[in-house]
């Protein structure tokens, strides 16, 4: 006999009233990101749990999603309370399967974001972050204009190091950030600025009244692409 | 398998020696590693009335993920594992013996959101093994309270008020900063104010919520203006509703332009605010949120006029309605403010009537509150049942209704704003007062008021509400048309009434009168709840 000692509907979020923040991180792991890119990846993203943790309001709003793509897409963490994300085990490998990435997002913000119903509170808007450092090797075109027409959320896409297209993230998003390089300090700056993002979206989101979300501004690494 | 792993996904976990496990990536900082989790193992001294003792294995010994080394924040799903695959390991989180009669570890792990001991123990076939226990510390969120450094425009980050209106209806407000506002060191901005417009026909209650919008940065000074002008303006247009005439509908069309005429006041006073500071209307941005009531006869004329998010609720005998709707989205952001474009076209879709005739409560909320009663037309009556009582019972309402405010809710971090009105007891004198009035109006041959709204069946006469009783009272020097107007009420209950408001409740099919002493008594106190009892 298995029991559970936390009854599901004991847990803070099934109250129907809570808005959550969704942050989907759609991150490229392909074996061009091999050696210190994603080892800075792994530590990025122990940065960005560690300092969103320590932000109560992050705490009580943000729901993390992670999913990584290589030859594949996958989701290697489904949408969870900020609290409870552990952090994912990333592995470079493979090619570079944007567009199945895209689909496996859209597929999960369908499942996993709330609507607004007459008996449950919508979650806000989700915040998207992708970050790619290579061109694209399976059919993307279909996905990217699927994902720009549906428009799930605010969409910050990073062309990371010389290998990326801002073109090709440009068909996803009208934001486009650039990272010149894959060093570990580029990347290291742009989980900074991802948390910072979160941090001020969650403390945006109980100031409603805004479509747009305005994001702090980047680090002198982190260019946007116009 | 990577020792990561062991947190991640348990049911997937034989941990085992095999020395053809990877091994796993070098991660710096990684914490957690269960081999290195030093297990508090105590001797087993304590002995309940178990059967024969099975023999003790200490090679059952039982591993903690993630260990608890260090304090967590807010709070820390922990894994149990045992390197026998067959073994059950009971655990409890109470301090006492893990017996068999302790809860079964599933591999969905414990989800610790406080300081706790796990008291846990494998048991194998024959053997058990040693009492493992380990102590968590999980530490709260850490909201800090902060005030703004910037000293202008300065808001108090809590006030409160009663107002006690001519006709002994109660008005409490209380407004709270937001956890959100003080850990960022920022101003709260929900405003309120509390009027009441008298004349020699009855006496209004006026209250008015406004909520400034936290993207804009003078929203404070919004919604504070929003909320004087909008209670000055009413107080002179409903002051000059003496009467309700022949025709009803067009004392509603006059009420309904009082409240469009208060909230373009409101308007007006942000745009001149907007001028004079030199600053654009969108920092000024705020919702607002009026309900007015009068007693007609023995029922309460409500009237609403509702912009942007929040909630106007009543609480009637046959339940509560909503007299008013926020405005959701897709997302439920991208609310409405008073300084949204083209909104002034939209006031007079947003005035909304009712008239019952067992009003035992009104309310008013900021969004702040009204959010977490989502679903609001569900879920605020559980307000009115926690609320209503405290105020009757305090002696200072508003501190009381400031207490309540201050209840924890994970998620919900926005300011607070709540005014309640109830009825207020009626002495002796003022009833014995109101029935000689009574029988003067109707020893004058003025018609009866005691059952407005029902049909012409006056055998509850003597059987009047203290509102109504009060209306009279204050009529007796009125003028012989203004009595006539005040007679007029027996139509009011007619559908007719409504048909001014597409959107309008529907008017009470009740005629039912409550009796003096339903309406002056409190509703049964059998909600005990604590002010965070929730």
């Amino acid at each position: 006999m298995l029991t559970d000692p936390i009854p599901r509907s004991q847990s803070p979020f099934a109250d129907a009233s809570i808005r959550r923040l969704p942050v989907y991180l759609v991150l490229d792991c392909s074996g061009s990101m091999t050696g210190a890119p994603i080892e800075a990846v792994r530590q990025g993203m122990k940065t960005l749990l560690n300092e969103l943790k320590s932000d109560p309001q992050a705490l009580e709003t943000v729901f993390l999603s992670v999913i990584t793509f290589d030859s594949t897409a996958r989701q290697v963490a489904p949408l969870t309370e900020l609290m409870l994300v552990k952090e994912p085990d990333f592995q470079a490998t493979g090619t570079t399967a944007l567009g199945a990435a895209l689909k496996l997002l859209s597929d999960c913000i369908d499942r996993e974001v709330r609507q607004t119903t007459a008996d449950q509170k919508g979650d806000w808007k989700p915040l998207i972050f992708l970050m790619t450092d290579g061109e694209p090797t399976d059919k993307w075109e279909d996905a990217a204009d699927a994902i720009k027409a549906k428009k799930p959320g605010n969409f910050i896409a990073c062309a990371a190091g010389a290998g990326a297209d801002d073109a090709v993230l440009k068909r996803i998003t009208n934001i486009v950030v650039k990272l010149s390089d894959l060093q570990p300090e580029a990347l290291r700056q742009f989980f900074q600025w991802v948390s910072a993002s979160v941090a001020t979206t969650s403390t945006g989101v109980s100031n409603r009244g805004e479509s747009e979300i305005k994001l702090p501004p980047p680090p002198p690494e982190i260019v946007i692409v116009p | 398998m990577s020792p990561d792993s062991l947190t991640n996904a348990p049911d997937e976990v034989t941990p085992s020696t095999d020395a053809a496990t990877p091994a796993p990536e070098p991660k710096p900082e990684s914490e957690a590693e269960p081999q290195s989790v030093i297990i508090e193992m105590t001797e087993p001294q304590i002995s309940f009335d178990s059967p024969p003792e099975p023999a003790q294995n200490p090679a059952l010994k039982l591993t903690f993920a993630p260990a608890p080394d260090a304090p967590f924040q807010s709070s820390v799903t922990v894994g149990i594992y045992c390197e026998a695959p067959d073994a059950c390991i009971y655990y409890t989180l109470d301090g006492s013996e893990p017996d068999e009669n302790a809860t079964p570890y599933s591999p969905e792990k414990i989800l610790l959101t406080q300081n706790v001991t796990i008291n846990a123990r494998a048991v194998a076939a024959n053997e058990r093994g040693p009492l493992c226990s380990a102590d968590y510390i999980v530490s709260k969120p850490l909201w800090q309270k902060h005030d703004p450094l910037e000293k202008v425009d300065t808001t108090p980050h809590e006030a409160s008020g009663n107002l006690t209106a001519p006709d002994g209806w109660q008005q409490s407000a209380a407004s709270v900063r937001g956890k959100l506002h003080a850990h960022r060191a920022l101003w709260r901005e929900d405003a309120f104010a509390l009027g009441c417009a008298e004349n020699a026909a009855g006496s209004w209650s006026i209250g008015i919520v406004s909520d400034g919008a936290g993207s804009a940065p003078l929203s404070r000074v919004g919604s504070n203006v929003a909320c004087q002008i909008a209670l000055g303006d009413l107080m002179g247009s409903l002051g000059d509703i003496e009467t309700l005439s022949d025709d009803i509908n067009a004392d509603l069309q006059r009420i309904k332009a009082a409240l469009i005429g208060a909230a373009k006041a409101a308007l007006q006073a942000l745009h001149d605010e907007a001028e004079k500071r030199e600053q654009p209307l969108s920092a000024f941005a705020a919702t607002l949120l009026i309900l007015v009531r009068r007693a007609v006869g023995e029922k309460q004329l409500c009237a609403a006029l509702q912009v942007g998010d929040g909630a106007i609720a009543l609480d009637c005998a046959d339940g509560m309605k909503l007299l008013g709707a926020a405005d959701h989205g897709q997302h439920s952001s991208e609310t409405r403010f008073l300084t949204t474009q083209g909104m002034e076209d939209d006031f007079t879709n947003r005035v909304k009537f009712s008239m019952p005739a067992d009003l035992r409560a009104t309310m008013i909320v900021s969004d702040g509150v009204s959010d977490d009663y989502f679903p609001e037309d569900k879920r605020l009556s559980e307000v009115f049942e926690v609320v209503t009582p405290l105020a009757k019972e305090a002696d200072d309402a508003g501190a009381a209704l400031l207490h309540w405010l201050g209840y924890e809710k994970k998620g919900s971090s926005d300011d607070r704003t709540l005014v309640l009105s109830w009825p207020g007891k009626i002495s002796a004198i003022d009833v014995l007062e109101a029935e000689l009035s009574d029988v003067r109006d109707n020893e004058a041959g003025l018609p009866h008021l005691s059952n407005p709204g029902a049909k012409p069946e006056f055998q509850l006469e003597g059987n009047v509400s203290p509102a109504q009783i009060n209306l009279e009272a204050s009529s007796e020097s009125a003028p012989t048309n203004e009595a006539a107007g005040l007679a007029h009420p027996s139509n009011l209950g007619a559908e007719a009434e409504f048909r001014l408001e597409e959107g309008a409740s529907p008017a009470p099919e009740s005629s039912e009168i409550a009796s003096a002493d339903d309406a002056a008594t409190a509703p049964a106190l059998s909600e005990t709840e604590t002010p965070d009892g929730r």
